[in-house]
């Protein structure tokens, strides 16, 4: 592992991210870059990984940020120190990913040799571009069998404005392709300025916590230096604080005497809190204090909302600590007790957008062990009401009487698309089917299309990235950013079993979806309740009228073939468990609703 | 307390037409096959010929199980199931019949079942003669449709005239009981086409019994796996509950009464004396491969080793070759006699199930046999405490569910069985 004497000079220091569309490799490039520069066997690299995971379980919060300096030494002998910065994937987070390029000069930018350039590439290297950061195109998984680069090639010159012949091809996961990549960071990407004399301006990154130590803040040095010893100030937090200790981010944290102007690296100030900081606030000398702070900083603001329920009732406790514990590290999740008679204590929930909440489930269930009912995801509406009131609802239980609503509006996005030419009708289609307001086409190469659409971001909700796979057979892609409230005609459709509603299905839809809705949950419900000895009548309403209806006959069949040759106990059993699960059948009405049939009826994919 | 029905404590206006089966059964699985059926989920392995080296090795490690557990068991029934014991060598039901005797595991003649493929039938006239004559008294013949492209969608090897044949046979050789099993279910099938199939069965000359089993599709099974790949092989839950009632309207018009949820006689003496056995817990021994047996007095039910090579192995050890035992609960004996009784005619005693279990269960669950009632499902004969409780047909259609509808937390789930 090449080792400096001392700290590497500013000159021969590179700050850089790497930007990609999910599944295109980010992570294993990460990797690959580390074990390179780490000097590091492929075993003690797992089992250093395994290492920090295990202390990530002991502390209960995980680590999420990978933002590491790596020492790279040239053909010419020469060390450099590049600094990798995390950047989360995808447009749910796309604030994040600004203020992690914020942090850079410069980006690899990441293509699947196979997918080829998608929606998300595009809008991040937009973003990549409006920070004028150098970009050096990378075609990954070059050994794939449907790997294609002359194709991606085109397409990162005719759709990106990219020099073709720049974009260096790799193979992460075999390592082909590494110190090429390597070298186009030493060689493209520029050094980073700013003046060590200059007072102090520190962007927070990024943060981790702890136990020991408590939050340990990843900053990016834009101007002046920080040292132990010194006082800083958080501009947005306005609090004061002791810098304890400063390092760089290697596998290990590694403590350094000074970060200077350019530099990337941590820095322990006794904060004991992370709610206590904000990610993208400006650490500023106290003494000194620079007057202006740093662009970065973004109050979180959850756009998706969604009820979470534990499928075991006994579960609540532990999904409240698991949702405190995540939004420690997650300020933009946010969450709030909720009772349903059908489904009991749960949470109401606000993510960034569906990946958002994609990912606290997973995290939920995959970190925390739990089993979780999520209801369907709403967005928040603007809802004005005859008492001039304006009021924000994104839970149907608290849609206000429609007698009383004097107009109400629902958020839209702008939405870019990135088909095939072929395509273009069945995707047309599709919009319109989700209300699509405004539309415009840009032909990017002699194949491929990209559609800007404005349409509600409460129509991309549901399965719209499944429905653009399928119709443009897999080649779709799309990307979205926010755009504006504007005026809609939104109705709550309740779902009734036997009369009683059953409040966790309840939704707000725009009048026009009204009946299909309810139709399609009223379908599902009926395929998933069991058999009960009366009829029973499942239907959608709106306030006192019926729009949809489906009828479970009484008297299914309930009576299992033989007890073959004797074997009694295998029936038995069957019987005991499903004596068991009825215990935990949900009552309404006369009715027992099985937890299946909730999630049968809510599943409706929510992946974007 | 024994299991043993005792007739002097049953109530006068006892529902059944037949008293319910005393004494206990031998049941002897025969686990070959000459092919296996893509819906099969028994112990069976594919057989190459009658006579062959397995076939010995299966009928001499039988003798030796039946040796193993002699005991005074005093079987009035020894049932042939399998597999397809239609197979099994000239001589062997004699045999095995008379050794279980000898062993005292039976009682002096009694009442010899087997299940039979109707093709085996067919290629061999002189079958049902010999069966007669070696003792048979009743066979269950594997019919599963008439209808030509179900019959090879269940891949079985015979046709619809092969059936007619076959029961014909069994008729000549003067075979008393003859029992037509159907399957219904499959994917497409119409209670139309279902009412024409059941019509002609029950017409042929001869059949006095009938079974008819919905397609269930298990796990590890050719149809098992191509349902998981999102093929569709059975009918829908609401269409089964239709082809059900079909089943029961036509065999009913065509002189067949249900008395169990999927058996059907032509009069009471034909119901079928062994399998009402299961349904009444009364005791029962299995030998062969995977072949179950209930103890009743020490309220334990014991099952063999599944695979051929494991039951042999324990046997020639000198060993039972039983793979696992277990004592039933009062909890766990009170859901068996719910689930088992509630599929037949002969219904609940309730007087008899208050004996055993405590009068609480039974006072605990009086609102919801009234409501069974009100709503057409059973009939309650005599006292709410100490009568009958009748499924109806369409208690019949619905006896698990009853069974798990009824309150059993009166009982602990202790392990001292009654």
């Amino acid at each position: 592992m090449p080792r400096p004497a001392g700290p590497v000079p500013i000159e021969r220091v590179r700050n850089f991210c790497i930007i990609a569309h999910i599944d295109h490799g980010k992570s294993t490039l990460a990797d690959r870059l580390i074990q390179r520069c780490g000097g590091v066997s492929d075993r003690e690299f797992r089992d250093q990984l395994l290492d920090s995971m295990d202390l990530e379980r002991e502390r209960g919060i995980t680590i999420k940020s990978n933002s590491v300096s790596l020492l790279h030494e040239t053909k010419d002998g020469e060390t450099y120190q590049l600094n990798l910065i995390d950047t989360p994937g995808h447009v749910d987070f796309s604030h994040e990913v600004r203020r992690s390029l914020m942090s850079c000069e410069g980006a690899l930018l990441l293509v699947d040799a196979a997918q080829g350039v998608e929606a998300q590439t595009v809008a991040n290297h937009f973003v990549a571009m409006e920070y004028d950061l150098e970009v050096v195109p990378v075609i990954n998984k070059i050994d794939l069998p449907a790997a294609d680069p002359e194709r991606v090639r085109e397409e990162i010159d005719e759709e990106l404005g990219l020099d073709p012949f720049e974009a260096v091809l790799a193979s992460a996961k075999k390592g082909e392709g590494i110190e090429e990549i390597l070298d186009a960071i030493v060689t493209r990407i520029p050094p980073p300025g700013g003046d060590p004399a200059d007072p102090l301006r520190a962007l927070i990154f990024d943060a981790q916590y702890d136990t020991f130590r408590g939050v340990v803040l990843l900053v990016r040095v834009v101007d002046g230096a920080i040292r132990r010893g010194d006082r800083v100030r958080l501009m947005r937090g306005d609090t004061d604080h002791v810098v304890e200790e400063v390092g760089l981010l290697r596998l290990r944290r590694e403590p350094v005497e000074v970060l200077s102007a350019g530099a990337v690296g941590y820095a322990i100030c006794g904060i004991k809190r992370i709610q206590d900081i904000a990610i993208g606030d400006t650490v500023i000398d106290a003494a000194r204090p620079a007057q202006t702070s740093l662009p970065g900083y973004r109050e979180p603001r959850p756009v998706v909302f969604s009820s979470v329920y534990p499928i075991s009732t006994d579960d609540y406790g532990e999904l409240e600590s698991a949702l405190g514990k995540l939004s420690l590290n997650d300020p933009a999740l946010t969450y709030e007790r909720e009772t349903s008679t059908a489904l009991g204590f749960g949470f109401r929930c606000g993510f960034l957008g569906l990946l958002h909440l994609d990912v606290v489930q997973e995290r939920l269930q995959r970190e925390h062990g739990l089993s979780l009912l999520l209801s369907a995801p709403s967005v928040r509406y603007r809802v004005a009401t005859r008492d001039g009131e304006l009021h924000e609802v994104e839970n149907p239980a608290y849609y206000p009487d429609p007698a009383i609503i004097d107009g109400t509006e629902e958020p839209y996005i702008r939405a870019s698309i990135l088909i095939p030419e072929r395509s273009v009708g069945p995707v047309m289609e599709l919009l319109t089917e989700r209300r699509l307001a405004t539309s415009r086409m840009n032909f990017l190469s002699s194949r491929r299309v990209e559609i800007q659409a404005e349409l509600p971001l409460a129509e991309v909700l549901f399965d719209f990235h499944d429905r653009l796979k399928t119709v443009t057979h897999g080649y779709g892609s799309y990307d979205y950013e926010l755009l504006d409230y504007r005026s809609t005609r939104l109705v709550k459709v309740d779902i009734l079993v036997n009369g009683e509603r059953v409040d966790a299905l309840s939704q707000l839809v725009h009048e026009e979806k009204a009946r299909p809705r309810a139709l399609g949950y009223c379908e599902r419900l009926a395929e998933a309740i069991p058999m009960h000895n009366f009829k029973i009548a499942i239907q959608g309403a709106i306030g006192g009228k019926i729009i949809a209806r489906t009828n479970i006959r009484a008297l299914r069949k309930d009576v299992t073939a033989r007890c073959y040759g004797g074997d009694v106990t295998r029936k038995r059993k069957l019987l005991e468990r499903q004596k068991e699960g009825k215990k935990r059948m949900k009552q309404v009405g006369n009715v027992q609703i099985p937890q299946s049939a909730f999630v049968a009826v809510l599943k409706s994919s929510p992946a974007a | 307390m024994t299991d043993r029905p005792d007739s002097t404590s049953l109530p006068p206006d006892l529902p059944t037409e037949t008293p319910e089966p005393a004494a206990p059964g031998l049941y002897v699985h025969v686990p070959f096959c000459s092919r296996i059926c893509p819906y099969c989920d028994f112990a069976v392995t594919p057989l190459g010929g009658p006579g062959s080296e397995r076939l010995d090795r299966y009928r001499q490690a039988l003798l030796q199980e039946l040796e193993l557990r002699a005991a005074a068991l005093g079987a009035d029934t020894v049932y042939f199931g399998g597999g397809t014991p239609s197979l099994a060598p000239a001589g062997f039901f004699r045999e095995v019949a008379s050794a279980a005797v000898e062993r005292g595991l039976a009682s002096p003649s009694p009442f010899v079942f087997l299940e039979a493929n109707p093709e085996d039938l067919v290629h061999d006239p002189d079958l049902a003669r010999r069966w007669a004559a070696e003792g048979v008294w009743g066979v269950s013949l594997g019919v599963q449709a008439l209808d030509e492209s179900r019959l090879r969608f269940l891949g079985r090897a015979h046709n619809a005239s092969d059936v007619a044949v076959a029961v014909s046979r069994l008729a000549e050789a003067g075979i008393p009981w003859i029992s037509a099993d159907l399957i219904y279910g499959t994917a497409g099938q119409t209670p139309d086409s279902l009412r024409e199939e059941l019509v002609a069965i029950a017409a042929l000359p001869g059949v006095n019994h009938i079974s008819a089993y919905e397609l269930s599709i298990e796990p590890g099974t050719p149809f098992g796996r191509r349902q998981a790949r999102g093929e569709t092989l059975a009918v829908r839950s609401d269409h089964a509950s239709a082809l059900f009632r079909e089943v029961h309207e036509t065999l009913r018009e065509s002189g067949f009464a249900a008395y169990e949820a999927c058996n059907f006689a032509a009069a009471p003496e034909f119901r079928s004396r062994h399998n009402r056995k299961y349904w009444s817990l009364v005791e029962y021994l299995g030998v062969g491969p995977s072949a179950h047996s209930f103890a009743p007095e020490r309220g334990e039910r014991f099952w063999n080793q599944r695979a051929f090579d494991d039951w042999e192995e324990a046997i020639l050890r000198g060993e039972e070759p039983t793979a696992e035992r277990e004592t039933l609960c009062s909890h766990e004996r009170a859901l068996e006699e719910l689930f088992l009784r509630l599929r037949t005619t002969d219904g609940l005693p309730l007087g008899r199930f208050a004996a055993r279990y405590g009068e609480a269960v039974v006072r605990a669950n009086r609102r919801l046999f009234r409501d069974w009632r009100d709503r057409g499902l059973v009939q309650l004969r005599g006292d709410e405490l100490r009568g009958w409780l009748l499924p109806t047909r369409d208690g019949l259609a619905v006896a698990d569910a009853l069974a798990r509808e009824v309150n059993l937390d009166a009982l602990a789930h202790d392990r001292n069985a009654a």
